[in-house]
């Protein structure tokens, strides 16, 4: 069943909206990621939620309204983007705070920490203060002092933005199974859609303090509402005119007025439909990127690394449907991503 | 640049606040203290030590104990809840509030006793509940001036503290009260630390307030000191008093340094918005209005007091101020003692303004050794000391080393301008420093690697950064100045007295003329200085009155 439920829910902050008219509906058990760029009001929403704000619109869990019930009361844990630990507290005393201001027994508290950075994969560091850790290890601890809470929504402000690469990989593909393991229900922003899909269930994409789309990942992902969206989601390139009408056709989808593309949706082989001049490539340590003059103009492709290819080269391109989109709006002045 | 040659810089540039803090401040104290400890010539340890065991001394002793500590308490218990509420509420007038609030700390003592008689003396509004002449007038007396010190400094820090943690600390679960407990007054702690450390130096050494409140019947070490001074001429028992209120002061200012550990509040802070007022914040506005009241009352019967004569309303008073009082009270008329005032605070103001910024520079600038670093520390420390050394001591001490061959400074003009310009000192260096050493060292280099010499680098990257600070500087030491009564009542002649030494002749002499005098001169006083003071809040320099 729906279990948090957010209703034309807005936030202003001295007459500047922040966000407008926000609507969310998220089933127990699953996480919902909303997705947008920074400054588009995502962490404001999520302040919102976590009762930090004032807003007009509402908020309700299983149907009952929480406007009237402050933040301490709500039960929704909220993790910072940088964690926000106790510095005078060690791992252990931040982790078991939720626990020691519920009045738990002291040894149910012990055992639960334990259990819990067992869960986030820091046995051993109960001891350490915030200050003696990396920014990865804070942001466990500060993950399993959220869980401590038990909270019934755990709300996540891009927890690993503040993180470099590698860890952020590696955290967001941990952050799922903890998430499932514990069977909580969360929401949780960020500005990548890649940590997005690796931890959410649900995805809500916003801009400009709205939201533009929401549902299950896969929908979104299959039929981004607009290129601006279809961008933002890790399409590359969005066509529209007659190069679209071309692709759609070659890839056999439904027609559309505009289509969004990843750039491997055209991929060099020697059936392949579509001819075409390489005019730039690029070497990635996956495969080479192309850059292809071809009758419906310069189109992005890739191939695989043992096709040694210079500018100049006639190649045949195959057209992979599942990784394109056709769109319903046209493509105003939607600037390629930077992929 | 090697080590050496730094601090041989650093020296040079310390030289000149060195030989006047060492001029105008060590050599009076000395002089002080060794005609306790040498009084015969020859050194008399047991006789200081024999003065320690008196019973009188021991009162005073006592008395000062347990009136700083409870004002101390009490101006923390009401100071705090105004700070939070003035500075993260969003509530009509804070501004105002919180500029009347802070007026009290620089109102001349004498003001602020006079103030408080006429509330609650016999006859006053408060006259019913008997506490004229008793401890808990002076203890009042004593928060009355002290709150505001602990709403700037607690206030300054609560500012700019960082919501998050409490952010993080409610979305755990934790109620408004926890997360008091919890998170804001652990990361408050060095503020409120060293705001009770200088409330405590503040109530310890107040010397106007104790003597016009306090009278004969009880008296605390500083007044206890003047009257050993002045009236017993037993400078053994004044000495002896001296050392130990030293001893105890520069241990006070220790122990503030290490809780501090954090440096002084920087320029750079975040910006919080304010909170709307809900019912949570009942107590903390109550303790306000509280304070509010406490802070209004005394000084709105003085303005009262002084507009009333025999049963009317009148400026008969205020006019009388042209005239040198009844009973011969006074050598010239009150409105020179004005001039005087005025005359002596511009240049209080312009010495302890340069040797404020001398002082400053040399404790900012960023240290390249440790020993360099421990040599900043101890200099920073070192033009602390005015702040908790009795006035009382300071200024008998210039009368007895400045007054014969080879310094006789006692006819200069200068002299009290010093006196008071030493006083004023701690304070400025305090507004000053936080700025300056919120200037990013590399801004300069920066400044320097893109062409700037030195002079220039300091019109483009410091000038912008301190004007306003040093403006706040010259209003907190013009009003210091102007108010300044412990020193000056020592040093000052007759034909060219100050306003609070005139105001404190006038009411020590008999007839309504003169008290009324006194009055209006209190008013006019404590309303040049508050002026001066609501200009600086004007300037909204975050770091005012941090210590």
């Amino acid at each position: 069943m729906t279990a948090l439920s957010v209703r034309d829910l807005s936030v202003s902050y001295d007459g500047t909206p922040a966000v407008v008219g926000a609507d969310l509906a998220l089933d127990e058990g699953r996480v919902l990621a909303v997705l947008g760029p920074s400054g588009c009001g995502k962490s404001t929403l999520l302040r919102a939620i976590a009762g930090l704000e004032s807003t007009t619109g509402t908020v309700s869990w299983q149907g009952h309204d929480l406007s009237a019930t402050p933040t301490h009361r709500r039960g929704f844990a909220l993790m910072f983007q940088d964690g926000q630990l106790f510095s005078q507290l060690t791992v252990a005393g931040n982790v078991g705070y939720p626990l020691r201001i519920r009045r738990t027994p002291r040894a149910a508290t012990a055992a639960r920490v334990t259990e819990l950075l067992d869960l986030v994969g820091l046995s051993g560091f109960a001891d350490r203060l915030p200050t003696t850790l990396s920014g990865g290890e804070r942001q466990r601890v500060a993950l399993a002092r959220a869980l401590a809470a038990s909270p019934r929504l755990l709300l996540l402000d891009e927890p690993l933005s503040a993180l470099d690469a590698g860890l952020r990989q590696r955290l967001a593909d941990d952050l799922r199974p903890i998430l499932v393991e514990s069977g909580t229900t969360a929401v949780m922003v960020t500005h990548d859609h890649e940590e997005a899909f690796a931890v959410a269930d649900d995805l809500a994409v916003m801009r400009a303090g709205r939201i533009v789309q929401s549902g299950p990942i896969a929908d979104v992902w299959r039929a981004p509402v607009d290129p601006e969206t279809a961008l933002f989601l890790g399409y590359a390139r969005v066509l529209d005119g007659p190069a679209a009408e071309g692709l759609v056709e070659a890839a056999g989808l439904p027609r559309a007025p505009a289509v969004a593309m990843r750039r491997s949706a055209l991929t060099v082989a020697d059936d392949g439909p579509l001819a075409g001049v390489v005019v730039g490539v690029r070497t990635t340590p996956g495969q080479l990127r192309l850059v292809v003059d071809t009758v419906l103009g310069e189109l992005d492709a890739v191939a695989s690394l043992d096709h040694r290819l210079v500018p100049g080269d006639a190649v045949h391109l195959r057209v992979d449907a599942s990784r394109m989109a056709g769109l319903a709006g046209r493509s105003e002045g939607a600037e390629p991503a930077l992929d | 640049m090697t080590t050496t040659r730094r601090l041989v810089a650093l020296a040079a540039t310390a030289v000149i606040p060195l030989a006047v803090l060492g001029i105008f401040f060590v050599l009076p104290v000395a002089g002080m203290l060794s005609k306790g400890f040498w009084p015969d010539g020859h050194l008399d340890l047991g006789g200081v030590l024999d003065v320690l065991t008196r019973p009188e001394i021991r009162r005073a002793v006592w008395f000062t104990v347990w009136t700083s500590t409870v004002a101390t308490l009490l101006a923390c218990a009401f100071g705090l809840p105004a700070a939070y509420v003035l500075h993260r509420v969003a509530i009509p007038g804070r501004i105002w509030i919180r500029a009347i609030l802070v007026v009290p700390f620089v109102l001349p003592t004498v003001v602020v006793g006079v103030a408080f008689e006429i509330l609650i003396g016999d006859g006053g509004p408060l006259g019913f509940l008997h506490l004229d002449g008793s401890p808990d007038a002076i203890v009042a007396g004593l928060v009355f001036f002290n709150a505001a010190v602990v709403i700037r400094v607690v206030g300054g820090a609560w500012e700019s503290l960082d919501p998050r943690p409490a952010e993080a600390a409610a979305a755990l679960g934790a109620s408004p009260h926890q997360v008091l407990r919890d998170v804001t007054l652990p990361a408050l702690r060095p503020a409120i630390v060293s705001a009770a450390t200088v409330v405590f130096l503040f109530c310890a050494t107040a010397f106007g307030i104790v003597l016009t409140l306090g009278g004969l019947r009880y008296s605390s070490v500083e007044t206890q000191i003047y009257l050993l001074t002045t009236d017993l001429l037993d400078l053994q028992g004044a000495a002896a008093l001296s050392v130990l209120q030293l001893s105890v002061v520069t241990a006070l200012l220790l122990a503030a340094a290490r809780a501090r550990r954090t440096p002084d509040a920087a320029v750079a802070r975040s910006h919080v918005r304010l909170r709307r007022l809900t019912r949570g914040d009942l107590p903390a506005l109550a303790a306000t209005v509280v304070l509010l009241l406490l802070v209004v009352g005394p000084i709105a019967s003085l303005v009262v007091e002084s507009l009333r004569v025999d049963g009317a309303w009148s400026l008969a008073n205020y006019r009388a101020l042209q005239t040198p009082g009844s009973h011969q009270a006074l050598l010239v008329p009150v409105t020179e003692a004005v001039v005087n005032s005025l005359r002596i605070a511009v240049d209080a103001t312009w010495m302890s303004l340069l040797l404020g910024l001398s002082v400053a520079t040399v404790v900012t600038r960023r240290s390249r050794s440790r020993s360099e670093r421990r040599l900043r520390g101890v200099l920073d420390g070192l033009f602390m000391l005015p702040l908790g050394v009795s006035a009382v001591t300071l200024g008998f001490g210039f009368l007895i080393t400045l007054g014969q061959p080879p310094l006789d400074l006692r006819d200069s003009p200068l002299l009290i301008p010093v006196a008071q310009a030493l006083v004023a000192l701690p304070l400025v260096v305090r507004v000053l420093v936080p700025a300056l050493s919120g200037i990013d060292d590399r801004l300069r280099q920066a400044a320097a690697t893109l062409g700037a010499s030195p002079t220039r680098a300091l019109l483009v990257v410091d000038l912008p950064v301190i004007w306003k600070p040093l403006l706040a500087a010259a209003g907190f030491a013009f009003a210091c100045s102007l108010g300044e009564f412990g020193a000056t009542s020592f040093l000052v002649r007759d034909d060219r007295p100050t306003l609070p030494v005139v105001i404190f002749r006038l009411i020590g002499h008999p007839g309504d003329l003169n008290y009324g005098m006194a009055l209006a001169g209190s008013v006019v006083l404590g309303g040049t200085t508050a002026l001066v003071m609501l200009l600086v809040e004007r300037l909204r320099v975050p770091s005012v009155g941090t210590f």
